[in-house]
This record gives C-alpha cells, sequence and structure tokens, in this order.
C-alpha cells in the first residue's frame, strides 16, 4: 500500500514532464529532449528573483514558469521550426533539441556551477500521513499540481477556442491554416506552455532537491516513459502513464530494491510499446495519403 | 561556530567565467613552457611538470575545483617551502572512464609529465590503474579512497594515497555499527566509490564474522530513496552506513528518512556529506548522522589548509577532505623533488616519497614516515587517530571525540 | 476590386507547373478554370492561398498584394479555400469545423450571418451539428466544407473540385449549394473542376487551363458552345 501511495505521488512529478512532452507532440509532432535543461532553467530562474522580499512566493514561481516559457517559444522559432520543412519525415529537430541539451547544460553550469543551490521558493517542508506512508508535503503539492494542469489542459483543449485551434493544428496544420490558424503560433504557444511547465516543476522539485543544472537530466527518461506508456497524443495520457509508472516502479524497487525500480517501469514502456504502440490513451496514426 | 562559509552567489558565478577563460586559456596555450625541466634553474627552483586529471567539466567538477584551488593557495607556498614549482598541465576526465583513460595516457606520453596528481574519483583511477604502474611515473592518488587501485604485488609501487582508504574506514567503523549485534544496512551510490565501499564493509564484516543485513545502491540524482528506507526498515536495520559520492544524494536518503519516520539508532558517513548536502537537507535531517574521518577538521593544520583555502580564493573548500589531502600530498612530493634535485629522475623520486620521514600539513600538523614498500596508505587504521564528527543545527562539524573513544563509550 | 493573379508562376520543387498564369474574379463573380487532370489547376488554387509558393508574378486583393504573406494571413484578408477532398477535420464535430472556420472571419464578421441561410437551405447539416465530421457521407462533408468557408466570410472564394467522388445528385446540391453562396455573400467565386460543363453552365466567366498556362478565357456560356472546349472537355466530338 505504502508504494502504492508514494508511486502514485512520484507519478505526478513524471506526468508533470510527461505532459509538456506530450503539448508539444500534439500540436508539432516535436519532442523537445532539451526538457530536463528547462527543469533547471525555472529552478534557477526563481532562485534568482528568490531576494525580492517585494515579489511574492506565487509570483517568484512564475518568474520560474515565465523564464523557461519564453525560453521555449524561442527555441521553438529557431531551433525546432526550421528543422521541421521537409514534411513529416523530417526528423531533424530530433538533432537539434539534443543539440540545445547540450548547450543549455554547458551554459547553465558555467554560469551556476555544478553544485545543487538551495532553493527556498515555494519550499515546503514536512510530511504527511496518507494511508500510512509518509509523504513529503513538497511532492504532494507538484504530484497535486499534475493532476490540477492536466484537468486545465484537457478542459482548455475541449472547451475553448484556443484548444479548437489545437485540436485543429493537431489533425490537420494545414487546413488549420485556411482557417486563418497559425500553426506556427500555436506550436509557439505550445511550446509556452510545455516549456513553462516545465520551469514550473524546476521550481518545486529544487525546493526539495536543490537546483542544478544536471537535475531535470535525471527525470528525463521516467517522464519520457510516462509519456509513451500514457500516450504521446492524449492529455489523460501522462495521468495514466505517471500513475502506472510510479506505482510500478516504486513496487519494483520495495521488492526486488532501487535498482529493479527504473527497470520495471522501462520493461512497463517496452510491453507498451509491443502492445500498443501509440500508448495506451493515445490514438493510431492515421496514414495519410 | 562556522567554519567555512559558502560560496556567494556572484562568487560562483566569477569562479564560472573564471574557469571558463581559462579553459579557453588552456585550449590555446597548450598549458606547458619549457622551463619545466624538472631541473634547478639558476635560482635553485625546480620546475615540475605536473599533469593534474579531474573532471574540469561537468556534474562532478567541484572533483577538479578542489585541486585548482589548492594550486591556488598554496604553490607559492611550496615554492618558498621547498623550491619547487608547479607547472600545472591539466586534462579534463569529464569524470568518465574512457576520458580518464585518454588523459593520462596523453599526459605521459605526449607531455612526458613528472608525476600525476589524479583522477579524483575511485572508478576511474582503478580504470588507469595498470597505465599509471606500468609507464613508472609517479602516481599522486590524493583524492580516491578504493583500496583496489593499488595493487602491492607489484613492486615497485609508484602510486600513493593521501586520502584514507575505504579499508580504512571500515575498520574503525565496523566496531562501530555491529555495535550490540545491530543489524546493520549499507546504502551505497552506483560507482566506484560506492562500490568499493560495499565490498571493503563487506570484507571486514566476513573477517569478524558478521553479516551486511541489507545493501542498497542509489543511483546519482535519484528523486527519492523512499524503497531503500523502506528496505531498510523493513529488515530492522539498526545501523546505516552511507558511502555516497554527492551529498546531494545522501540528502535524498536522508529526506525519505524523515518522511518514512524511520530513525535508526547509528547512521554513519563519510566526509563526502561535507559537499552538497547541507543546502538540500535540513537541519532534522541532519541531526542523527555522524561521520568518522582521520583529519581534525576542526583545529590544527587540517583547520589551518582549509582556511588558507578559503582565504585564498574566495571560496569554500570544494571537497574539504581532499582539499587537506592534496596539500599533504603536494607537500610530500615537493619534498621528495627537493630531496633528489630532479623531478626527471622519477624513480629516485618515487623512491623518496615511499622514503620520507616528515609529512606536512599546514604549520603545525605532522605525520611521521607514513610510508612503506607495502604501504602506500597516508593514515592508519588506528581508531585512536580518527575523530568522529556530528553536526550542530548550521551544519557546522562538532568534534565528539576520537573513534576509540567513541566506540568505548558511544557517542 | 478584385482577386488577380498575374503573370504567376509556381510548382512543386524543381519542377514548374504554373507558368504566366494570370486571371481576375470581381466581387459577386463566378469563374470557372476547367482544364484536364494535371493542367495545373489545383496548384493554381494551392499558390492562391499559399501552399504553395509563388515563385514570380503576384496575387492581390483588394488590398493590394498578398504574395508575401503567410496562408493563415491570406484567410484572414479573406481569400479562402475548400481544398479537394474537403480536409474537414475529421475527429472535430461538424458544429466545431464550422466554428474554426469562423476564426478567419475576423472583422468581417457581423451583420447577417450567411451560414443560417445555408444551414436553413440544407438541413442536414444542422442535424449532423454535434458528429464527428469522419463519420459524415461524401456529399455531407462537401456541405460542411462550404459552410465551414462561408463561416470564414470569404471575399473570394477558391473551390477546388467540389464534386470530386459525388454522386451526380450530390453534385446538383452541391452546385445548388454554391449558388446559394454566391448570392448570400457576395463574394467572388473561382471554381475548379473537371466536371466542366456543368461548370461552364453555372459560371459567369471561364478560363481554359492547360499544361500549366491558360489557353483560352471569355463568357463562359460561349466556351461552352465553342467546339474547340466541347471536343477537348465536354467529350463531344
Amino acid at each position: 500500500m505504502e508504494a502504492v501511495v508514494i508511486g502514485l505521488v512520484l507519478g505526478g512529478l513524471y506526468a508533470l514532464l510527461a505532459q509538456s512532452f506530450v503539448l508539444t507532440f500534439i500540436t508539432t509532432r516535436t519532442l523537445n529532449f532539451a526538457v530536463g535543461e528547462f527543469v533547471a532553467l525555472g529552478a534557477f530562474a526563481a532562485i534568482a528573483v528568490s531576494s525580492w522580499s517585494w515579489l511574492p512566493t506565487p509570483g517568484k514561481v512564475a518568474v520560474g514558469f515565465l523564464a523557461a516559457a519564453v525560453v521555449g517559444a524561442l527555441v521553438y522559432r529557431f531551433l525546432v521550426l526550421p528543422f521541421t520543412t521537409q514534411g513529416e519525415h523530417d526528423v531533424r529537430w530530433l538533432l537539434s533539441t539534443v543539440a540545445v541539451s547540450f548547450v543549455m547544460l554547458n551554459l547553465i553550469t558555467n554560469v551556476e556551477g555544478p553544485s545543487p543551490q538551495r532553493s527556498d521558493t515555494a519550499r515546503i517542508s514536512g510530511t504527511v500521513d496518507i494511508l500510512g506512508a509518509g509523504v513529503g508535503k513538497q511532492q504532494l503539492v507538484l504530484a497535486g499540481l499534475a493532476v490540477v494542469i492536466s484537468l486545465l489542459l484537457i478542459v482548455v483543449t475541449q472547451r475553448t477556442s484556443v484548444g479548437l485551434m489545437m485540436r485543429a493544428v493537431s489533425q490537420d496544420p494545414d487546413t488549420a491554416s485556411l482557417m486563418g490558424v497559425s500553426p506556427r503560433a500555436v506550436g509557439a504557444a505550445s511550446y509556452f506552455v510545455a516549456m513553462g511547465l516545465a520551469g514550473l516543476a524546476g521550481v518545486l522539485y529544487a525546493a526539495t532537491v536543490g537546483a542544478s543544472p544536471v537535475m531535470g537530466e535525471t527525470l528525463l527518461v521516467a517522464s519520457i516513459a510516462v509519456a509513451i506508456v500514457g500516450g504521446l497524443g492524449s492529455l489523460w495520457g501522462p495521468l495514466l502513464g505517471g500513475a502506472l509508472y510510479g506505482v510500478l516502479s516504486q513496487v519494483a524497487s520495495y521488492q526486488w530494491g532501487a535498482i529493479w525500480g527504473e527497470t520495471a517501469g522501462l520493461l512497463l514502456v517496452i510491453v507498451v510499446l509491443v502492445a500498443k504502440p501509440e500508448g495506451l490513451l493515445g490514438r493510431r496514426m492515421e496514414v495519410k495519403l | 561556530m562556522k567554519i567555512w562559509s559558502s560560496p556567494s552567489r556572484s562568487a560562483i558565478k566569477l569562479a564560472a567565467l573564471a574557469t571558463t577563460a581559462s579553459l579557453v586559456l588552456a585550449a590555446c596555450g597548450g598549458g606547458s613552457d619549457d622551463e619545466a625541466s624538472g631541473k634547478a634553474d639558476a635560482d635553485g627552483i625546480i620546475t615540475v611538470k605536473l599533469g593534474v586529471v579531474g573532471p574540469k567539466t561537468g556534474p562532478a567538477s567541484l572533483y577538479y575545483e578542489y585541486m585548482a584551488q589548492d594550486f591556488e593557495a598554496f604553490s607559492d607556498d611550496f615554492e618558498e617551502q621547498y623550491g619547487v614549482k608547479f607547472d600545472v598541465v591539466s586534462e579534463d576526465d569529464q569524470a568518465s572512464p574512457e576520458e580518464t583513460a585518454r588523459a593520462v595516457s596523453k599526459l605521459i606520453n605526449e607531455e612526458g609529465v613528472h608525476a600525476i596528481l589524479g583522477p579524483p574519483l575511485s572508478g576511474n583511477a582503478l580504470q588507469v590503474a595498470d597505465t599509471v604502474q606500468r609507464s613508472g611515473v609517479p602516481w599522486l592518488l590524493a583524492g580516491p579512497n578504493a583500496d583496489e587501485i593499488i595493487n602491492y604485488e607489484t613492486q615497485p609501487n609508484w602510486a600513493f594515497q593521501t586520502n584514507f582508504t575505504n579499508q580504512q574506514i571500515m575498520s574503525i567503523l565496523g566496531e562501530r555499527l555491529w555495535a550490540d549485534d545491530a543489524k546493520v544496512g549499507i546504502v551505497f551510490s552506483g560507482d566506484g566509490f560506492g562500490q568499493s565501499n560495499l565490498d571493503q564493509l563487506k570484507l571486514w564484516a566476513e573477517a569478524n564474522g558478521h553479516e551486511l543485513t541489507v545493501e542498497e545502491t542509489i543511483q546519482p540524482g535519484a528523486a527519492d530513496a523512499n524503497a531503500i528506507v523502506k528496505r531498510l526498515e523493513d529488515a530492522g536495520v539498526e545501523s546505516v552506513f552511507m558511502g555516497i559520492t554527492q551529498g546531494a544524494d545522501t540528502a535524498t536518503v536522508t529526506r525519505s528518512m524523515e518522511q518514512a519516520g524511520y530513525a535508526p539508532a547509528t547512521v554513519m558517513t563519510t566526509g563526502t556529506i561535507l559537499t552538497n548536502y547541507k543546502d538540500v537537507a535540513e537541519p532534522s535531517q541532519w541531526e542523527n548522522i555522524q561521520i568518522v574521518d582521520p583529519r581534525n577538521f576542526l583545529e590544527g593544520g587540517d583547520k589551518w589548509v582549509l582556511d588558507q583555502v578559503q582565504e585564498a580564493t574566495g571560496d569554500a573548500p570544494a571537497i574539504p577532505t581532499n582539499n587537506i589531502s592534496t596539500y599533504a600530498m603536494l607537500d610530500i612530493y615537493a619534498q621528495a623533488v627537493k630531496e633528489v634535485g630532479d623531478a626527471s629522475d622519477k624513480e629516485a623520486v618515487r623512491q623518496a616519497i615511499e622514503d620520507i620521514k616528515t609529512v606536512h600539513i599546514g604549520p603545525d600538523l605532522t605525520i611521521e614516515s607514513p610510508f612503506s614498500a607495502d604501504d602506500h596508505k597516508l593514515y592508519t587504521d588506528d581508531p585512536a587517530t580518527w575523530f568522529t564528527y556530528g553536526f550542530d543545527e548550521d551544519f557546522n562539524l562538532v568534534n565528539l571525540g576520537t573513534a576509540a573513544e567513541c566506540l568505548e563509550s558511544g557517542c | 476590386m478584385s482577386l488577380v493573379v498575374d503573370n504567376a508562376e509556381s510548382g512543386y520543387d524543381r519542377a514548374p507547373i504554373l507558368s504566366g498564369v494570370s486571371l481576375r474574379v470581381e466581387p459577386g463573380e463566378l469563374v470557372a478554370v476547367v482544364g484536364s487532370n494535371g493542367a495545373g489547376k489545383t496548384t493554381l488554387v494551392k499558390t492562391i492561398v499559399g501552399q504553395l509558393a509563388l515563385r514570380a508574378g503576384d496575387l492581390a486583393d483588394d488590398d493590394g498584394s498578398f504574395a508575401k504573406l503567410s496562408s493563415h494571413r491570406r484567410a484572414k484578408r479573406g481569400v479562402v479555400m475548400v481544398p479537394e477532398g474537403r480536409k474537414l477535420f475529421p475527429r472535430l464535430t461538424v458544429g466545431e469545423n464550422i466554428a474554426l472556420g469562423r476564426r478567419a472571419a475576423g472583422k468581417r464578421a457581423g451583420g447577417e450571418d450567411p451560414v443560417d441561410a445555408l444551414l436553413d437551405a440544407f438541413p442536414i447539416v444542422r442535424e449532423r451539428w454535434g458528429q464527428q465530421a469522419n463519420l459524415l457521407s461524401g456529399g455531407e462533408q462537401q456541405m460542411v466544407a462550404l459552410t465551414r468557408a462561408v463561416a470564414a466570410r470569404p471575399r473570394y472564394l477558391l473551390l477546388d473540385e467540389p464534386s470530386l467522388g459525388l454522386s451526380p445528385l450530390k453534385t446538383l446540391d452541391v452546385f445548388r449549394l454554391i449558388e446559394l453562396i454566391r448570392e448570400r455573400t457576395g463574394a467572388g467565386i473561382l471554381l475548379v473542376e473537371q466536371m466542366a460543363d456543368q461548370a461552364l453552365a453555372a459560371a459567369d466567366r471561364a478560363y481554359v487551363l492547360e499544361h500549366g498556362r491558360i489557353v483560352m478565357e471569355g463568357d463562359a456560356a460561349k466556351l461552352r458552345s465553342s467546339d474547340e472546349v466541347r471536343r477537348a472537355y465536354l467529350g463531344v466530338s
């Protein structure tokens, strides 16, 4: 039971990052492999303004979100979009986002140094007891946020005109532009929100583990796994994927040791890829003629 | 009592800029000048071409930083004291075994260095142990703790360790951990240092008729250690030893312990906790932790070294334990070169190191004749010479007594 | 005051398809472009809406040249296309598809909504309002695609093969709808069709496109009765 509770909570953090993969994938068919560095960027941005006493905590968290969001939109415009122009089989963005990851990692390390820095922004100490499991309040907030944000994204895409534009671009960007919708603008907005979410996760995660250049890197594998398990095309996917991955990896860790946790999670990915390549909640890609 | 202040953010940035700048300069200049003949010049100064290997870049770069700090703080001292000047030729090993192998072979074969300092990480040092031994270059191991790096069956042996070794710390800690027949668990990082900790703890346990109840690995940067802690708790472990390279990962373990409400009677770790731990942990998480170390961080020569580093560089010592062991190593090597009078006579220098009479750590701490042909370790495993430390609320070290005292009367 | 294509050249990759094509569409006018398969009809409309790059020449509407604008900006200016094969968003409902059309209307929205008139005339679209678009029949899909385009309040409407794949009966419906659109929106309509006879019958003027060039132009009724056109495109010997 304890493993299940903790797995669910931990899955929340991965789900939040998986959501940023899903968001960019839905609208642009690209994934930003530099997400880990945007986590760090958000965390360090919040630390940079931590001494501004006039800015309340939500404002500082917002700075973390915005810093990552703005850089995210710029990365899309200048480093992703130009490498997607050759049609659906153009995957040069794969290389360019990996390059962004390296460059950002080095830049952040050069400016901030490699050591973790303490971050007190939105730091919530203490633990709560849930069904007999001790859960850090900070982790609980992250997990809660993942759920709230996922639901919010789902409502926005289903119920608002912005969401309608997103879904249109997702289904057929060429025809969407015939409706006066700019697929590039929607793509940039998606990167803005997706990287903002990574930055937000960074701010909250750094309050637990400290901000360091590599803090996001270690979450990357699990987040991609969660996104794939849930399905890259579904905003519900990260919640289901996060829950499954989190619980499975924790239960395996409890049973056989920590080293088996991640292994079990990745085995889950393989099983899903074999049985349902589009992810549990994903939709099979239609082949366009 | 607060001893070393954390570097300010601007200081970190400056250091980062300086590091970047020096990297660029090193890339352009090649690092070495022609004066480094290893023989005395007109002024009687011997310039030594010293190869330094360490992770200049990447997440482990603190393990290079402490060496750079020592050169910055003490180079002039050694020149003044022994007439030995270090011409440092540095190579980046990026904390990877492959890069370490490349870096070491470049230093030996292309640069023709007189001695090699580093690499600081045990796993990487193991990787190149045979190469260095075969090449016949004095190997100054101020960082790694793994005993496995030195194979004393090969003589003459070229490697010298001025950090304590894992075998030593286990013989100091073993009795402490298994006191009253407590169940003992280890959490070790998934790298060379952690693995060596595990191996040595098991060896000690076997030799002394004990059994290790739980062995758990933590991967660098792990998001949580809940499962690890749970397994320790379920197995009824009362003594925990953490052999973890990065303090930040140690923090992950103690955070999960607090979360689970798991408070074993004894929690011991190593000096690695002095790096990267405090900033990401809470006082309630470290109040129960103790470390043992042969160095006296709070007074005398060891403290002097740390204070000098802080003063000269404006930053806290990057890895306090290693800042001290590097100082000791440079002192030993400089003395040996001075005695031989020619750094390029490597065999003579090696012998001089082995025969060293007095090692100086700062102005008033000395260690007499530490080495012999089959003992290249600076410290001994006599519990009377080791210190036990706890931490106060501000994470300042508190001397709880020698390891021997703690064994007898508890700490 | 007209949609002007001036000396346009365009095509795919290295192969030019259109060369030196010039034509104009006045507001309220129905202009047909006929020609055999591969003559460049689809290339022409795709170039006008910006899905293919214009290599030489110019494109202009009432507000001047729009040749350098991206596709979605041209739509916002009122140059609207119904693509070949309808291209409804398959997993959006009929209502959502039409709502998307309104995105392009912008300032031109307001006044009497021509969509209402269309829905009244063809109630089937309203009946299907909440249904996912890919569940509709081909004819129904074409109705929705036309309604969606009208929701964008087009000043110039480009129709690419609206009768493609439809039964003769449905084709009749589509032509009735086009007529109704012209009446209600006052838009200039450029109709690209392989069903040359019907297109010429409905149109005011027409162009004949062959191998990427305009080879004939003039009054639709006159072209329809010309021997050359009848032989080449109407299957009459």
